[in-house]
């Protein structure tokens, strides 16, 4: 039966855990009336208190199996459950302390009709128990010869304890526990679980497991005993290895969590469950006697539904209802936090609120009031209760635009709030230390690569209060240490410099690089767009160019432009406009003048200097107009050494032509 | 310094605008509080009005646009670098010949950077070709302009169904008051607009049909429809051919109409201190006319 019950051959086998209590028994074996009892009984009659060693029995067997052909598990698995059974007892009780293993194994197999009396049970069993160790030990290496059938073996010796380290290395997490820790590897994250220690794994879930998560109390007892931190470590950590990615509830149901959906356009709002893999279909009867058929769409993000769970179900109840392959859960909470779904556009609730993003909150009506005094303290300005003039969700309040990013003033405001809005505000972040946000580059290179100046932020785990973490930035330790809280601790304000760094924190060694460039240009795919005029910058109406000329800007200068014809344009330096001045820039250094110029003559407080030929060719028929007499009988009497003939030739004819041109 | 934000998309080059919207709130919100959740949007299409990146927002896309360099319009030699700023974009261009000066546009505020405004002094215009080639951009020989040339009439957008009557609340265009506000009698013509996915759709219904259009291009036709001016023009003291550019408060130009006034000083509109009117510098009268033109309006002179 037990063998039946552990040992189950699968294609994914899952790591083994021989766990048993009382509860776990009664869930296994449902037709027992006292499972405990029965099998307390069963294991007692096959030992032999007469002989002084009561396990001289076993170790027969445990001999013959080893010469048999082993395919089937070795002998005495009822003993060995007996022996986790009272793992699972051992607490301080005022009667023994926590660490006392045989008492507790001896009060389970103790009768009062025995010969014996509990004390010197307890002595023989605890003389004998090296024979339990070698049936503990071959059942490992049973398991570790089957491990692609039934699943790898998760026994193990404890570093105090070396006998009874065995069954308490089983005792540590039950088959629901089991189930639970699904949820917690989701939260770590696919790709972060096979990165952490045992100890990082086991610090996150110490820190997950502070909030509500229906972990056994067992299990969340152990998760603060020192002495179990190396065996618990590895189990979770075994675990983490070999889970499949799924969130699975009691017996390795799929979960198929319930969401809030609201269109706050249309004013509607549903009750939604998001797609979960390798899920098709399944049914789930209502309490109201329903039933309700989920059932993967064509397209979209979540089940299609056979009828409304809206109206089927009310919000402030908890379900669990059991389907063939999954089970549908609707937690009952005081606050639903929602966030925007992009490809719907709708608000979708979510496990947990993030900073600096954009909710929409759902609070029960008793609570609403509370509510929004504390969103009068700790979130952003812009929020707003929503008035629901048609009630959308009857009970509730609405409130929209929540972004949470002053740290400071939600801590200062927690001491004061209650702490049941308090903590349904604080934020959550992963169970493991992770950086978040920051300006990443060269994904293809990694996750962890980003821009100097853009460092990621650090989010640190949290329960339900701030507490402190020890962090080393590059291997100096930060004083005072980082408080988490919740909310992401910049690190774009520690002044990096480009190259490798390491942040570490409850164990978790974190590397970065920064990068003052993207070093995956070359390979990066993504091209600039045009702006549609520069590919045809001469080819168009639009872009081309007319012709300028460029001349020295300067104060108090007249500048004298001569045009292929002859005709003088005279340019008078402006001030320059007012925008320029209020935006600090400095001082043009050219005027520009449209249209084609031959030669440039510039006058400085009245006396003309050598004129400067210009790209446009000098007409051999002038025109010059009247205005450009004066010009030219100014210029006509000068004398340069050295001018360009071509000028020479042209300020012997052109007063002449514009003499004419005035008549 | 350019602010990382500024360099990375132009390192990134393309992404889905939310992200980039989370990303600039993430980066803001470590260091400064109360960032309204709109003001990334707001952000976003400064820097579209910049020449800086190109958003659509129907698909969720932006791209960078390539850095470019160009002249300013009007009577002084400037030139304008424009387009992404890449990391090493700004100190390859220290190294050309030309002189660089920052300048910063006016903020929208919140903390979210704007991209500094670089704009370059030359000698010859051969001098910003061969920059332009030197630090890996465009040269464009004045963008302003011929984004100005580019300007179409603007025009009802395509046949529509309308809104959805029976969805979400639709509202209708107020051209007096510049405001939309509720209006479920789809009887009149006008603007109207209603929200899906989260988005605002909005539809104009003209002569008994309906024509689905973007928000800016929709409001200017309907003011025109309405007949009120909303752009006037002033020239600079002693310089006839350039000047500043007035939009009416609560009126935004169609995203080329705006880049083209924004490249004509490389500076995003300043707001006038009594009207809050926008008003947008060294625009020259010529391509203030080819704005004004395109969008249905008598550019009126003050």
């Amino acid at each position: 039966m037990i063998a039946a019950s552990f040992f189950v051959p699968s294609d994914h086998p899952l790591p083994v855990i021989l766990f048993l209590d009382e509860e776990e028994m009664r869930r296994l074996w449902p037709d027992e009336p006292d499972p405990v009892e029965s099998l307390t009984r069963a294991v007692r009659d096959r030992l032999n208190f007469g002989s002084g060693n009561p396990y001289r029995t076993l170790n027969g067997d445990l001999q013959r199996w080893s010469y048999s052909d082993r395919t089937q598990p070795p002998p005495w698995l009822p003993l060995l459950a007996v022996t986790v059974l009272a793992a699972t007892r051992m607490r301080s009780d005022g009667t023994a302390s926590a660490s006392a293993y045989y008492l507790r194994l001896a009060q389970l197999l103790h009768r009062p009709e025995d010969f014996l009396d509990q004390t010197e049970l307890q002595r023989l069993l605890t003389d004998g128990f090296p024979s339990v160790v070698v049936a503990w030990e071959r059942l490992h290496e049973w398991i570790s010869l089957h491990s692609n059938e039934v699943g790898v073996s998760t026994i193990q010796s404890h570093p105090r304890w070396n006998r009874i380290g065995y069954p308490l290395s089983q005792a540590l997490i039950r088959a629901s526990d089991r189930d639970r820790l699904t949820s917690f590897f989701e939260a770590v994250g696919t790709y972060r679980l096979p990165t952490l220690s045992d100890d990082a794994l086991l610090k996150g879930l110490t820190v997950w497991a502070s909030r509500p998560r229906g972990f056994s109390e067992a299990f969340r007892h152990s998760l603060h005993r020192p002495e179990d931190a190396t065996p618990f470590g590895r189990a979770i950590s075994a675990l983490a290895a070999r889970w499949n990615g799924l969130v699975a509830l009691e017996g390795g149901r799929r979960k198929l969590q319930i969401r809030l959906l609201i269109d706050l356009d249309s004013w509607s709002c549903k009750r939604v469950v998001r797609l979960v893999e390798g899920l098709d279909k399944d049914s789930f009867d209502l309490p109201n006697g329903k039933t309700v058929h989920l059932a993967r769409p064509a397209y979209g993000d979540y089940y299609r539904s056979s009828l409304d769970l809206a109206q089927a179900m009310s919000l402030d109840v908890r379900y669990r209802i059991q389907g063939n392959a999954a089970t549908l859960v609707q937690e009952r909470k005081h606050v639903w936090a929602l966030r925007e779904d992009l490809s719907s556009g709708c608000w979708v609730s979510e496990s947990r609120l993030e900073p600096y993003r954009a909710h929409v909150l759902v609070v029960h009506s008793s609570l609403a009031a509370e509510f929004e005094d504390a969103l009068r303290e700790v979130a952003d300005d812009g929020w707003c209760r929503l008035k629901q003039k048609t009630l959308l969700i009857p009970g509730y309040a609405i409130f929209t635009d929540v972004i949470l990013s002053d740290e400071s003033r939600f801590e200062l405001a927690s001491a004061t709030l209650p702490n049941i809005v308090m903590v349904g505000l604080r934020p959550e972040p992963p169970p493991v230390p992770v950086l978040t946000n920051g300006l990443p580059v060269a994904g293809i290179l990694g996750r962890n690569h980003y821009l100097l100046g853009g460092e990621p932020n650090l989010m640190l785990p949290v329960g339900g209060g701030s507490r402190s973490v020890e962090t080393s930035l590059d291997g100096v330790a930060q004083k005072p240490p980082l408080s988490a809280t919740g909310f992401p601790i910049p690190l774009h304000t520690q002044r990096l410099e480009e190259g490798l760094h390491e942040i570490t924190a409850d164990g978790v060694t974190l590397p970065f690089y920064l990068h003052r460039e993207d070093p995956s240009a070359g390979m990066n795919s993504a091209q600039y767009v045009e702006l549609g005029i520069s590919a045809t910058a001469t080819a168009t109406d639009s872009t081309m160019v007319e012709p300028e000329v460029l001349v020295r800007f300067a104060a108090g200068a007249t500048d004298w432009l001569v045009r292929p014809d002859g005709s003088v344009l005279q340019v008078v330096a402006a001030v320059p406009p007012l925008w320029l001045e209020e935006r600090y820039l400095p001082d043009p250094y050219y005027v520009r003048v449209p249209g084609e110029f031959s030669w440039h003559v510039s006058e400085r407080d009245g006396k003309f200097r050598k004129p400067r030929k210009l790209g446009a060719t000098q007409q051999k028929k002038l025109a010059p107009d009247a205005a450009s007499v004066t010009f030219w009988k100014r210029v006509a009497a000068l004398e340069w050494t050295g001018v360009d003939p071509e000028w020479q030739a042209l300020a012997t004819i052109a007063p002449l032509a514009a003499w004419l041109a005035e008549r | 310094m350019t602010h990382p934000l500024i360099i990375w998309i132009g390192e990134t080059r393309s992404g889905r605008i939310s992200e980039l919207r989370d990303l600039g709130a993430a980066y803001v919100r470590t260091v400064s509080n109360n960032l309204p959740h709109a003001a990334t949007a707001w952000w976003l299409n400064d820097l579209e009005a910049m020449g800086m990146l190109q958003l659509d927002w129907t698909t969720d896309r932006w791209s960078a646009v390539r850095p470019t360099i160009t002249q300013l319009p009007g009577r002084f030699a400037y030139g304008l670098a424009f387009g992404s700023q890449p990391a090493t974009f700004k100190d390859k261009l220290e190294l050309t010949d030309l002189e660089v000066s920052e300048v910063q546009s006016p903020t929208t505020g919140h903390g979210l950077p704007m991209p500094s405004t670089l704009v370059l002094q030359y000698n010859e215009v051969i001098e910003l070709e061969v920059a332009a080639v030197a630090v890996g951009s465009t040269y464009v020989a004045c963008a302003a302009v011929a984004l100005s040339k580019l300007l179409e009439p603007v025009r009802l957008g395509p046949a529509a169904a309308g809104p959805n009557w029976a969805g979400a609340p639709v509202e209708r265009f107020n051209p007096q008051t510049l405001r939309f506000a509720p209006d479920m009698h789809p009887g009149a013509e006008g603007l109207y607009r209603q929200k899906s996915s989260n988005k605002w759709r909005h539809w104009t219904q003209d002569a008994g049909f309906w024509y689905e259009g973007h928000r800016n291009e929709a409001i200017v036709m309907e003011l025109d429809r309405a007949d009120i001016s909303f752009l006037s023009w002033r020239t600079y003291p002693g310089d006839p051919a350039s000047g500043e550019l007035f939009v009416m408060s609560g009126v935004e130009m169609p995203i080329m109409h705006t880049r083209t006034a924004v490249l004509c000083s490389g500076l995003t509109p300043r707001r006038g201190p009594t009207t809050g009117n926008k008003i947008y510098d060294n625009v020259s009268r010529a391509v203030a006319l080819r704005i004004a033109d395109s969008l249905r309006q008598d550019l009126s002179f003050v």
